[in-house]
């Protein structure tokens, strides 16, 4: 494919991806959607923009998304334990209800903290393995 | 919450924010940690008192309907231990923030520092044994960072992978062991359990739960023959040989043996073993310090010696030995720790630390020379320092043994103050001459590392001189938790025990320590020798490897479609198995509903890719083709109602054919010669494995013991878990701990994948 042609549509795809991502992070814990796919998408975006523009633009540290990793399990991680602090048994989650002006009713949830880090864990997974693979010097 | 729990959680708090606050070489680090440290010391201080009246025992949930809690246990020697690791702990923090080099990597340092401190406080504090075990496992792991710490070394790299290997897997004997005795006491709450000594020693699993245990304590304490571990282990930054391997970490295992010492103890093989263990250890490990020329070889082996002795003290749970146990315990971790901190500042001048090549240090290091003397005349029992009434305690309660241990035990006391004096005095005057260019280099170092140690001496000095005043109410507080119920007698510590076998024993041991510095030390250099069970342990290690090797090769061919052949053949077996061994009512049929054309078409389309995917000519058509066939599986999903599965399928799709395009200038020639031919066996794979999934399904869906769980998810989405896509409640909620393994895997083989790939050795750098 011509790389121009690649490159124009994925400046205008990968933004609409990402926001389709958060849309379906967002949306996921009532309808389809939630981290896992939020972040395979999001990765999907950031390939794309890999493949479009050539590696060279891709100026990110070696282990930049291998510290991804980390930080997502680090969220779960502290989700699932947070309400031992508070003497509520492991993985206890909580949710209530706002309302806001304009945006209406709106779900809280500790599960979607808890969904980040499994968004977070994938976008570092699938970033990290396909950055090893691609990179032309080893 | 109590403030000895938040003292338990800080550090792990620390260890976290660390890398947000500060560069990687910062000093800073140094500095967090140290403060850190020191509010734990403060947290602990404050609870002291109450923890010397009596036990505090707290309990937070974890997983209630697995009977597992946190659940923390705060009595006299949980305090004697908590007060070991945050006092010399602060006093490393501090050492290690000045010691470190401007090039090291302190933030990292100071990171698993702080884990390990958490860690260790864990173990001391936790009151149940799941937790405890947790805890212990933890403190393997960052030990296990920390010797490693200098990873570009070959020898710390073996040194750590030592240490882990044995302490791991005699942690995951003594989790074994545990589980037996919360099985017989029917709890695994430190309290109770050790109210029930009686049904314990009555079972008949006592005996394998002692053993089990034994080894759990041997390893970790590094006693005889699994001592190995801990003079290699001293490829780790000195800081962390002070403290870990000196001072904490290594008395775990005392501190298991302590605790569990009134619940066990009445099991015969408990203490008969723990005690022959210990003094054979103490005398074998003194012979071999007094073979050392590397000093902290020299301190390692020395610290086995001493664990041993105490050990021995601790594991027959009477009183009078036990506070003779934890006295000395209390003095070798003050005076321990000091020598470590010295002989770190000594090679930082020396750029040495083989005693053969050491100078004058009386002469040109006067105030660390002061010091080590200090702490080396302590650890040799010489009055007025507080090691000398430990030992004169030890000897006391030694004569009580059989004949042949006071014999070990004498030797072995005498073997020590050998190699104490080979310290004290050996060093003095060094090996070489005061004008030998390497000599004059030696200097003392600035007062931000000389006063960690100094302190530590100082705290000898007073528990010599006023040990009743500093440790008497500490000692007769541990004493009493560990004994497990009132003391006949007030614990009494005092420098002058009186004319008796025990001060006869002393003065032997003194003077058969100077008779073997002054006529064997002082006349040849030390030879270390090759220990035989580091020899066990690699040629054990090589042999595993080779067997492992030889497995793995055995169906390792590098040819994908074998893989395949082997994964599915198990597969097509299983369900074999299952078919024809179950008594199956025969196949009836569901109440399907109709099959529409759309679903006909897609289905169609999943299998004609397929088919596309096995005849392609090229590679490229073969990965488009295997595209479309997952594309219309998530099409079918979409149809059949599984809208989120549509989706993943979709995404996975997509990233795959991403990663094929991405290797594909890697891949080998598509092989065309052998593309067209057939091959039966193949062929008979697929059919079986499509047809036999198709009859598995069809079967269960006729055949089901239980209800269906969908509905309980289905009703409770919304009332408890606030959300009406049961997909991601389940994923999210009702099985939340399921994703966290999950995840916690998918991000290990990201690593892997990494590591793999990116940081594999290439032959020329390993050579």
């Amino acid at each position: 494919m011509n790389p121009l042609i690649l490159e124009t549509v994925a400046r205008v795809v990968s933004p609409l991806l990402y926001v389709f991502a958060a849309w379906l992070f967002l949306k996921g814990h009532n309808s389809p959607g939630g981290g896992f796919i939020a972040g395979l998408l999001t990765a999907a975006a950031i390939v794309l923009t890999f493949v479009a523009r050539g590696r060279e633009t891709d100026t990110w540290r070696e282990e930049a998304f291998v510290t991804v990793i980390g930080v997502g399990l680090l969220v779960a991680a502290i989700v699932a334990c947070a309400p031992m602090l508070l003497g509520l048994p492991f993985f206890t989650h909580e949710f209530t209800h706002v309302h806001l002006p304009l945006l209406g009713d709106i779900e809280l949830a500790t599960a979607a903290l808890f969904d980040l880090g499994v968004y977070i864990v994938v976008v570092g997974n699938v970033v990290t393995v396909i950055r090893a693979m691609t990179d032309r010097e080893s | 919450m109590p403030s000895f729990a938040i003292a338990t959680l800080l550090p792990f708090a620390g260890a976290v924010l660390l890398p947000l606050l500060t560069a990687p070489r910062a000093r800073a680090a140094g500095v967090v940690g140290s403060l850190v440290a020191a509010l734990c010391l403060g947290l602990i201080l404050s609870e002291a008192p109450a923890m010397l009246e009596g036990a505090r025992h707290v309990e937070y949930p974890w997983i209630p309907q697995l009977g597992l809690q946190f659940s923390v246990l705060a009595d006299g020697l949980s305090l004697l231990f908590a007060l070991l690791i945050t006092g010399v702990g602060l006093i490393v923090f501090t050492f290690a923030t000045a010691y470190l080099g401007p090039d090291e990597n302190r933030r990292r340092f100071f990171v698993f520092l702080l884990g390990f401190m958490g860690s260790m406080l864990g173990v001391v504090l936790s009151a149940n044994l799941i937790g405890l075990f947790v805890f212990w496992e933890l403190t393997s792991v960052t030990s296990f960072l920390l010797i490693g710490f200098w990873h570009e070394r070959d020898n710390s790299r073996t040194g750590a992978l030592k240490a882990l290997v044995i302490t791991a897997s005699g942690g995951l004997a003594m989790f074994v062991g545990l589980v037996m005795i919360g099985l017989i006491a029917g709890s695994f709450e430190i309290p109770v359990i050790l109210e029930r000594s009686a049904e314990i020693a009555a079972s008949p699993w006592a005996t394998p739960a002692a053993i089990l245990l034994i080894l759990g304590i041997v390893t970790k304490s590094a006693q005889f023959p699994f001592h190995l571990w801990l003079p290699t282990a001293m490829e780790a930054p000195t800081p962390v040989s002070a403290y870990l391997h000196a001072a904490t970490m290594v008395k775990a295992g005392l501190y298991l043996a302590a605790r569990l010492g009134p619940a066990m103890h009445e099991v015969p093989i408990w203490s008969d073993a723990l005690v022959v263990i210990g003094l054979f250890t103490m005398t074998w490990c003194s012979f071999l310090a007094l073979r050392q020329s590397d000093l902290k070889g020299l301190l390692a082996f020395s610290t086995v010696s001493q664990l041993g002795l105490i050990l021995s003290m601790l594991a027959p749970a009477q009183e009078e030995t036990t506070a003779a146990g934890l006295f000395h315990l209390l003095n070798h971790g003050v005076f321990k720790g000091a020598l470590f901190l010295l002989v770190g500042i000594i090679e930082h001048a020396a750029h040495t630390r083989d005693v053969t090549r050491l100078g004058p240090l009386r002469t040109f290091m006067p105030r660390s020379y002061i010091l080590l003397a200090l702490a080396a005349l302590s650890m040799a029992g010489v009055p007025p320092l507080g090691g000398f009434i430990s030992k004169e305690m030890f000897l006391e309660q030694v004569l009580g043994f059989h004949p042949l241990l006071i014999l070990l035990a004498a030797i072995g006391a005498a073997m020590t103050a050998g190699y104490c004096f080979a310290l004290a005095i050996g060093l003095a005057q060094g090996r070489i001459d005061a004008d030998a260019p390497e000599a004059q280099a030696l200097h003392d170092p600035s007062p931000a590392l000389l006063w960690g140690p100094a302190v530590l001496v100082v705290g000898a000095l007073a528990l010599g001189l006023a040990p009743q005043l500093i440790g008497g109410s500490l000692i007769e507080a541990a004493t009493t938790a560990a004994v497990g119920e009132p003391l006949h007698h007030h614990v009494h510590l005092a420098l002058w025990h009186g004319f008796g076998l025990a001060l006869l024993l002393s003065v032997f041991a003194v003077g058969g320590g100077l008779a073997i510095y002054y006529g064997q030390w002082r006349r040849t250099a030390p030879k270390p020798p090759t220990l035989t069970v580091d020899r066990v342990y690699f040629a054990f290690l090589e042999a595993l490897e080779g067997w492992s090797r030889a497995l793995t090769a055995s169906y390792m061919s590098g040819l994908v479609w074998r893989y395949l052949q082997i994964i599915l053949g198990v597969g097509i077996a299983g369900i074999a198995a299952v078919l024809l061994t179950e008594a199956w009512p025969g196949f009836e049929p569901w109440d399907a509903r109709p099959v529409n054309l759309f679903e006909v078409v897609a289905a169609a389309l999943v299998a004609a890719a397929g088919i596309g995917t096995a005849m392609a000519r090229t590679r490229l058509a073969a990965i488009l083709a295997l595209g479309a066939s997952g594309y219309g599986v998530a099409l079918l999903f979409a149809l059949l109602g599984a809208p989120d599965l549509a989706l993943t399928q979709i995404m996975v799709e997509t990233i795959s054919v991403a990663l094929f395009l991405a290797v594909f200038v890697y891949l080998p020639a598509y092989p065309e010669a052998e593309r067209r031919r057939l091959r039966p066996l193949h062929l008979a794979i697929s059919l079986v494995v499509g047809f036999g999934t198709v009859a598995l399904v069809a079967l269960t869906r006729g055949h089901r013991v239980a209800d269906s769980i969908s509905s309980y998810f289905l009703e409770n989405s919304v009332a408890a878990a606030g959300g009406h896509n049961v997909v991601n409640v389940i994923l999210v909620d009702f099985r939340g701990l399921d994703t966290l393994g999950e995840i916690t895997v998918l991000g290990v083989a990201g690593l892997a994948c990494f590591a793999l790939i990116k940081r594999s050795v290439k032959p020329e750098e390993s050579a």
